[in-house]
């Protein structure tokens, strides 16, 4: 069970989870791509859902709903806010 | 309006705003549906433009590809970016602010309104907006953005002539002006800055983009003084990196704190609720193979008729025309198989494109697209495509022209080009006719019905077995360009804009035409020529001849016309073609006729039927079901007795129609949306290495084991 305040990697969140971006492990072209997308530090969201087949992860920011490959998520470094 | 980047004297307008904004709506709404499309020099971003009236008299307004920021994109879009904002920027930016999207939509704005030029903003989705109970004062924004806000609903005309006065009232105006609030220390650094005396001759948001951008350009005094103020943000603890991004965003959302009121906290909007099952991990699997079920099974349905009837329109025009032109019969063949045919060879994919398109424009219109992409990103996203390839491949199997154009899905012009290439190895439906020839030829009668069923389901895999690792390849280690991490938004599940899905149908069937078919049309007169050419009275007078003298044998021996015609297609261009690369595909197993009859082929792969009815049998009109010519290729031989087709170079023939490249209609469909000649070559290329390749394989075990 992940706890509120906790550190983790993208690919960990579970749907339902509320995350705030803390910071990006690296910097380069995707963490440009996510930024310019409003996960920049300090933004919250929430985890929607999971696609098939360990697919991408959909979360929403701002109302609306983006959808990004575990892998490529994984240099932003977030931080859950909440759990269920 | 000194500055204008058109140099036709017409005042030019750019349309910009984010993926799924509703800015191609706009745009259909603004010019009528009636707009150009081409390519910007050598790239495969499309460039439409349109013509709107403006009171005081026309000007064009070009569609900007859909953007999420100015800054992370691709090779291709920055040509796009750099054709309208380079050095001569449009008289007036029409920007679309997406209401439901708003934070994003704001960041975009930020930078694309950074700048002298004017711009008004357009307000789309405040529909949506206010069914999730969302209210925007216009006026606030207006006065935070620093540009006139109108709110538009394209598809109901609402706003679109408040959207047009406004574009006229600014025309000629100055930029927008609005305050980012960046920190102070950034502020007085750019300050201190502008009035250094190596500062180039720039505005003060060009400083502050190469402070924090770390892309300094100029004298080496000046990225010694950017370097400077550089380390001393730094110093102050300012993340320069992420601050630019930050700073926006933050604008962004104090915009939309100040001018967007939410009525009480909503149950879940129906999009969200149908969002539950249809990217249900099991529920939203099936609804997608149900969709897709039907998709492409109406598309089959209806296309078939269509494509039947424009074939016997085709046959008919040919019947008529043929006894008009009695004085010249090679005049009378280029008209009735060069001209007519080839008119023919182009209108026949017609109906599939425009079927296909309209089944793209109600996925994409309702955002059912992108849902689709979300579920089969896995599958597709491991060999270097993503989930968004899987329209287009899908397409091709049932024939890779529409396919190619259906990639027009892909922003991503990596992963765009990748499927593209790999498109064409898809089984599509012209191999099936030459499939179940060598079948029925070969395999049947010695292996009996169940193998040559599994033959020739196995058949339609050998494509897709190659493609995995070709994609792979082509988006690893040949494909250069940034590469962009795959993002993907799920817009709002809305009803499809009939008029945005008409517009999208016959802008692509026009396209297609106008480019695609065009070629096709003078490859077709090409290979025409080939294959009736050199013809001459004497020549004809001698296989009569020949015919005359040779001894009758029971069950061999054709009729008049087929061996005249026999001998004349020996004779032609592309026989002798055929003859003098037949050492080439010798190790194939492959004869002189075999590869004539490929060569013959190279307009499209069924063709290979009629050329081995003539070559091999009594004619053109054999189908691949007739048993004489099934009987006429098992029986076929060498000149020194020995059988041509064994049960393995049989199946490297079919491997070598699997892989291969032989159909013009593809190549020609390459060449329009990669928008170069060189993937169509490149295509052409290693498809036809890697069928030769593969048929050489095959020969080789047969004679190692046969």
């Amino acid at each position: 069970m992940k706890t509120a305040g906790q550190d983790l990697k993208f690919s960990e969140l579970r749907p339902g989870m509320r995350a705030r971006v803390e910071n990006y492990a690296s910097t380069g072209p995707d963490t440009h791509r996510f930024m310019d997308l409003g996960l920049v530090p300090g933004a919250e969201f929430e985890v929607l859902r999971e696609a098939p087949f360990g697919g991408p992860i959909e979360i929403c920011l701002f109302g609306s709903s983006l959808c990004l490959r575990r892998c490529e998520g994984d240099c932003l470094l977030v931080k859950a806010i909440n759990s269920n | 309006m000194s500055k204008s980047a058109n140099p036709e004297s017409r005042p030019l307008i750019a349309l910009f705003g984010s993926p799924n904004s509703g800015k191609t709506s706009l745009f259909n709404c603004l010019t009528g549906g009636r707009e150009k499309v081409g390519n910007y020099p050598g790239v495969t971003v499309e460039k439409a433009v349109g013509k709107i009236s403006l009171p005081s008299g026309e000007v064009d307004i070009v569609d900007v590809p859909g953007l999420y920021s100015l800054r992370t994109i691709s090779h291709d879009e920055e040509v796009a970016k750099e054709a309208l904002l380079g050095k001569s920027r449009p008289d007036l930016m029409i920007f679309v602010l997406d209401a439901v999207n708003l934070e994003r939509s704001l960041f975009l704005y930020s930078q694309v309104a950074e700048g002298d030029g004017p711009v008004i903003a357009a307000l789309t989705m405040t529909d949506l907006a206010e069914k999730e109970g969302k209210t925007i004062d216009t006026v606030e924004l207006s006065r935070r953005v620093g540009s006139p806000v109108v709110p538009v609903i394209a598809h109901k005309k609402i706003g679109v002539d408040e959207l047009i006065a406004a574009a006229e009232a600014q025309m000629g105006e100055g930029g927008p002006e609005f305050d980012l609030g960046y920190p102070r220390i950034v502020s007085d650094a750019v300050a201190d800055l502008s009035i250094d005396p190596a500062m180039p001759d720039i505005e003060p948001e060009e400083i502050r983009a190469q402070l924090l951008e770390d892309d300094a350009e100029g004298s080496p005094e000046w990225k010694a003084a950017l370097a400077k103020a550089r380390d001393e943000l730094f110093a102050s603890g300012i993340q320069a990196k992420t601050l630019d991004t930050q700073t926006r965003y933050a604008w962004a959302s104090s915009c939309v704190k100040a001018c967007v009121e939410t009525k009480g906290q909503l149950d879940k909007t129906r999009s969200q609720k149908l969002d539950e099952i249809l990217t249900h991990k099991v529920w939203g699997l099936g609804v997608f193979l149900a969709i897709m079920y039907a998709g492409f099974y109406s598309i089959y349905a209806l296309a078939i008729p269509l494509m039947d009837l424009i074939e016997a329109a085709v046959g008919a025009a040919g019947s008529f025309v043929s006894p008009l032109i009695t004085y010249n019969d090679a005049l009378r063949s280029l008209v009735v198989d060069g001209v007519i045919g080839g008119v023919g060879a182009a209108l026949v994919f017609l109906p599939q494109i425009l079927i296909l398109f309209v089944f793209i424009g109600i996925l994409e219109g309702t955002g059912y697209l992108a849902r689709a992409s979300f579920m089969m990103d896995k599958l597709l996203g491991w060999c270097g495509l993503n989930g968004r390839a899987f329209i287009p491949l899908l397409s091709s199997f049932a024939c890779a022209v529409p396919g190619i154009m259906a990639a027009r899905v892909m922003p991503e012009p990596k992963a765009r080009l990748a499927t593209i290439m790999v498109a064409p190895l898809m089984s599509c439906s012209a191999r099936l006719p030459v499939y179940v020839l060598l079948i029925g030829a070969i395999i049947e009668p010695k292996f009996g019905t169940g193998w040559a069923a599994f033959a020739l389901f196995a058949m339609h895999f050998v494509g897709l077995i190659f493609a995995v690792p070709v994609a792979w390849i082509l988006s690893r280690k040949i494909l250069k360009g940034r590469r962009v991490p795959f993002t993907l938004e799920l817009p709002r599940i809305q009803l499809p804009k009939w008029r945005d899905i008409w517009v999208l149908v016959m802008t692509r069937g026009r396209i297609f035409l106008k480019t695609a078919g065009t070629i096709i049309f003078f490859m077709s007169i090409a290979i025409w020529w080939l294959s009736y050419f050199p013809r001459s009275v004497e020549a004809t007078q001698a296989y009569e001849l020949e015919y005359s003298q040779m001894p009758y044998v029971e069950g061999e021996t054709i009729g008049f016309d087929a061996y005249v015609e026999r001998r004349q297609s020996e004779e032609s261009y592309l026989g002798r073609l055929g003859k003098g690369l037949e050492p080439v595909f010798k190790p194939a197993g492959f004869d002189w006729r075999i590869t004539t009859a490929i060569l013959a082929a190279f307009p499209a792969r069924e063709v290979v039927v009629s050329a081995m009815g003539i070559l091999f049998s009594h004619g053109p009109d054999e189908a691949e079901d007739s048993q004489t010519l099934r009987d006429a290729i098992a029986n076929a031989t060498w000149p020194d007795g020995k059988p041509l087709l064994n049960i393995w170079n049989a199946m490297g023939l079919m491997v070598f129609f699997a892989l291969c490249a032989q159909c013009m209609a593809t190549l020609a469909t390459i060449k329009r949306e990669a928008g170069s000649w060189q993937w169509a070559g490149a295509a052409f290329a290693y498809m036809t290495l890697l069928a030769y390749i593969c048929a050489v394989f095959l020969n080789k075990v047969g004679a190692a084991f046969g």
